[in-house]
């Protein structure tokens, strides 16, 4: 073919930088994906030194990136780094032995990364055997210049680059050094720390520890010199912890929770779930502990979950965020903080390390913006894993607080009689020395007026205590109205719809003597409709007239009235229902409307529980086991998942999110079990392996 | 001009007894209605008569159905960009998830009809709207012209050079309705054509 009729593709120097810009939005990212390429090159050290970087500039500027990895050849320097586009680890994504590190900087963006960092690059790099060392210098300025002067246009692809190689005295010497001179932005002391924290989560302390890499930053003018990466004893400091791990061969995963019994977290098995087995190790930090850890590790931040891939950071938590309000939250654990202030646990409290693998847990994909993950199923599953896992610090939270209000009653109760001890004794003193009556007198009448304000400070704490439960009360019925003004007005909505309908077509239709018989079925249907209205209202009025007064109620006629409140709703979605109840049972100085709530929001959720369910059966059954009276609540329903039968008793945390559960009504009965002193949980099912049974547990006197 | 009206949604268990279907019927008597309670049947109706001028009013929100109407719309979508679709709702559309409001957004040929406050009037103008729309578009001209030229019916309109596989003008309809590539690049030949023909009529 003749030469003219060939094009060729070129490019302008400003077209790679526009290319690296889009690629690399920051520097701490740009510098990031240098560190990531020594990792891959099997360093074991790598040194990043900053030399006059910031604003007050005593002599040139650089960041010089070394490691002691395998280097490059003059091939690789040619063919591959020279070459825009290739990636080497896209083909062959570990790296050499021994280390076989699963690679991180795949995408083979590193050059873009050095064009941001710094006008100038030299590459000094050596393989080991080798007996001289490769220098490369390329000078992003020059070309810009040579464009500029030449009113030409010169292409990026025509530009020569110096390149010498020079005797290495020690053969066994490895590694690459990336000198970048001119560094284009300043870089502040906080944007150092910030790297250093970046550097510190390149490589998880719980990943395969075999070949670690050390990274170490130095930054004279700022007086830095810390090594960022991080080991486990570096996180001993916090006040509990746990860690998961899966067995693939027994298809089991570990799971969280709080055991309330023996004040510990404890680890149960579930079927490993759809986005596949995964370990984790989650450390929770108490305020003296959160204290204690900023002290130690300054650069560092209690910053959450962070989801590594075969012992990489991914991603998503790689790119970082300097104002910490806007700091991502990818899982969204934050994003529950606000509905319970006390016991929720937030991102500030706890280091997390996911660990996951390319192998086993293929459809977790970093998205294209590197910013999340794809949004499957199988992500969606793994957040609401990581979240579900949290329950168990909130329950050791939850317990922590209310054991120290305990604790501080009890040393206020005891100051009070130590203040009594101590006037005895003064007196016994006085009395057997008279001389020193006068002057033990007002040591006297100070101790008896400090053990007044102490009984006066009991019972103010008492009453303060009791007004806070009873605004929690308040609170709670408030919530369970406005669940129940939900269902309440979708109710009367279709209803209304229905008659709607009826109406419009009498309105546009009537007189039509051919449809006479059309007429009366609807006015008939209309007036059913009318009738359910009223049923609705009804209910809903009996609701309002209840009061929380103590008072003895006859639990077993209690029951049997709720469910024939309920008559309608069972008929109307085809559930059976039976109570079993031995005996007559009578509560003394109880509150009825407490049951009602109980019982109230367990039918609801057996109800929608049960609502794709071949057999639709709700059953009631109360025992008396000693000084206990049981009641337990089963359904044929769609069950709970063993590893939230504790979590979704929490506020807001529901599994039926989609049929329009708010994630109180589990909530509302927990407190009420409790305010009852009792307690309550979720067992296996009593209809085997359909279903769900709850179990309530309350002190009974006969 | 017949047409198919097709309504899928649980609560209308009366079917054509329903008050608001039957309002419809009475309004709309050149259409062929059809109700569907069951969404995978209302869905495996709509996929096999893609060929037919249609518009579907699906609801929102099926309870107890896996299907639900925004993966109604999807599937319809893989099949065919042409099909008018309405969305119903009981609810606020505050109360629909906001990605499926983006997916509904983004779509072509969709609309939404509030089921609280809208009349029968209301479906019924938004019905005339999209007949309206009819009157340009491509396959409905062509449907129009075949009704009136039955004798065209079976003439060869287009031969596909790579296979010699020949398509008559029903064809052809049934090929630009499905959304075929055929039908596809023959509506984008022919608009070019015009264009063509014109640009030189006019020099």
């Amino acid at each position: 073919m003749d030469e003219n009729q060939v094009l060729k593709w070129r490019f302008d120097v400003s077209t790679f930088r526009l290319i690296g810009r889009d690629l690399i939005t920051d520097r701490v990212t740009a510098l990031f994906e240098l560190v990531k390429n020594c990792y891959d090159a099997n360093a074991t050290e790598t040194t990043i030194v900053f030399n006059n970087v910031g604003l007050e500039k005593n002599g040139e500027s650089s960041i010089i990136i070394k490691d002691n990895g395998i280097g490059m050849s003059f091939a690789d320097i040619r063919d591959k780094w020279m070459v825009i586009g290739t990636s080497n680890k896209r083909s062959n994504p570990y790296s050499p032995e021994p280390f076989n590190r699963k690679c991180v900087g795949e995408k083979g963006i590193g050059r873009f990364a050095v064009d941001k960092l710094g006008d100038k690059v030299n590459i000094t790099t050596k393989q080991v055997g080798k007996n001289q060392w490769l220098d490369v210098e390329i000078d992003w300025e020059a070309y810009y210049k040579q464009s500029a002067e030449n009113h030409d246009i010169k292409l990026f692809t025509d530009i020569e680059n110096h390149y010498e190689f020079h005797d290495s005295e020690n053969q066994n010497d490895h590694g690459t050094t990336l000198t970048i001179t001119n560094v284009r932005e300043i870089w502040l002391e906080s944007d150092i720390k910030r790297f250093v924290e970046e550097a510190a989560k390149l490589v998880s302390p719980l990943a395969n520890m075999s070949y670690p890499m050390q990274i170490k930053v130095v930054a004279p003018e700022y007086g830095i010199e810390t090594i960022a990466t991080k080991n486990l004893d570096d996180v001993n400091i916090a006040t509990i912890d746990f860690s998961l791990d899966f067995n693939l061969s027994a298809n089991t995963q570990d799971t969280a929770y709080f055991n309330e019994d023996t004040e510990v977290i404890e680890i149960r098995t579930i079927p490993i779930k759809s986005f596949g087995g995964i370990k984790m190790k989650v450390y929770f930090f108490d305020d003296t502990a959160r204290r204690r850890y900023r002290k130690e590790f300054p650069n560092n931040q209690i910053d959450g979950v962070k989801i590594y891939r075969d012992g990489i950071i991914t991603t998503p938590f790689a790119e970082n965020e300097s104002d910490d309000d806007k700091k991502r939250d990818i899982l969204g654990i934050d994003k529950r903080l606000w509905k319970d202030i006390f016991d929720r646990v937030s991102t500030r409290e706890i280091i997390g390390v996911v660990e996951i693998t390319k192998d086993y847990n293929p459809m977790i994909i970093d998205a294209t913006n590197r910013q999340d993950f794809v949004d499957n199923e199988q992500y969606r599953d793994l957040k609401e894993f990581i979240i579900t896992q949290l329950d168990a610090i909130e329950g050791y939270k939850k317990y922590s607080r209310k054991k120290k209000r305990k604790e501080n009653n009890n040393t206020l109760m005891s100051a009070g009689q130590e203040i009594q001890n101590f006037i005895s004794s003064v007196e016994n003193i006085a009395q057997q020395n008279p001389n020193l009556k006068d002057s033990l007198t007002p040591v006297v009448e100070q101790a008896k007026k400090t053990g007044k304000a102490v009984r006066t400070a009991i019972k103010e704490k008492k009453e303060a205590e009791e007004e806070f439960a009873r605004k929690e009360n308040i609170y709670m019925s408030i919530m369970s109205l406005q669940e129940y003004a939900i269902h309440i007005t979708h109710a009367v909505r279709t209803t209304l719809n229905k008659i709607r309908d009826r109406v419009e077509y009498f309105n546009l239709f009537y007189p039509d003597p051919t449809e006479e018989d059309i007429f009366k079925r609807y006015a008939k249907e209309m007036y059913i409709e009318f009738l359910n209205v009223n049923k609705v209202i009804d209910y809903m009025l009996s609701y309002s007239q209840s009061n929380i007064q103590p008072e003895d109620i006859q639990l077993d006629e209690t029951l049997k009235e709720i469910f024939t409140e309920y008559k309608p709703l069972f008929d109307a979605n085809g559930i059976t229902t039976e109570i079993i109840i031995p005996e007559k049972i009578m509560l003394r100085n109880t509150r009825q409307q407490f049951f009602r709530d109980i019982l109230q929001n367990l039918l609801d959720n057996s109800i929608k529980a049960v609502k794709d369910s071949p057999q639709k059966i709700i059953r009631c059954t109360v025992v008396i086991e000693k000084e206990k009276l049981i009641i337990m609540l089963s359904d044929t329903g769609c069950g709970i998942p063993e590893e939230k039968r504790t979590w979704v008793f929490g506020i807001y945390n529901t599994t039926t999110q989609d049929q329009g559960g708010a994630g109180i009504g589990l909530y509302i009965v927990k407190t009420r079990v409790e305010s009852l002193q009792g307690n309550v949980s979720i067992i296996d099912s009593e209809f085997g392996n359909i279903g769900t049974t709850v179990r309530i547990e309350l002190p009974f006197k006969k | 001009m017949n047409y198919k009206l097709v309504f899928i949604d649980d609560n209308m268990r009366e079917g054509n007894d329903n008050p608001f279907i039957r309002s419809i019927g009475k309004f709309k008597k050149e259409a062929d209605i059809s109700v569907f309670t069951d969404p995978q049947k209302g869905l495996n109706f709509v996929l096999e008569n893609l060929n037919s001028r249609m518009i579907v009013f699906v609801d929102c929100k099926f309870d107890g159905y896996g299907l639900q109407g925004i993966n109604i719309l999807k599937q319809i979508r893989e099949q065919t960009s042409l099909l008018y679709i309405v969305m119903m709702s009981a609810n606020a559309i505050s109360q629909i998830a906001g990605l499926d409001i983006i997916e509904m957004i983004n779509e072509d040929y969709i609309w939404f009809f509030d089921r609280n406050n809208g009349t029968v009037t209301d479906a019924c103008n938004l019905i005339d709207k999209i007949r309206n729309l009819w009157t340009t578009r491509f396959d409905c001209v062509l449907e129009q012209w075949l009704i009136r030229h039955p004798e065209d019916n079976n003439k060869e309109a287009y031969s596909e050079l790579s296979t010699g596989k020949t398509y008559t003008w029903t064809d052809i309809l049934i090929q630009l309705r499905l959304q075929t590539p055929v039908g596809k690049s023959f509506e984008q030949k022919l608009n070019e054509y015009y264009i063509y023909q014109l640009d030189r009529s006019i020099k």
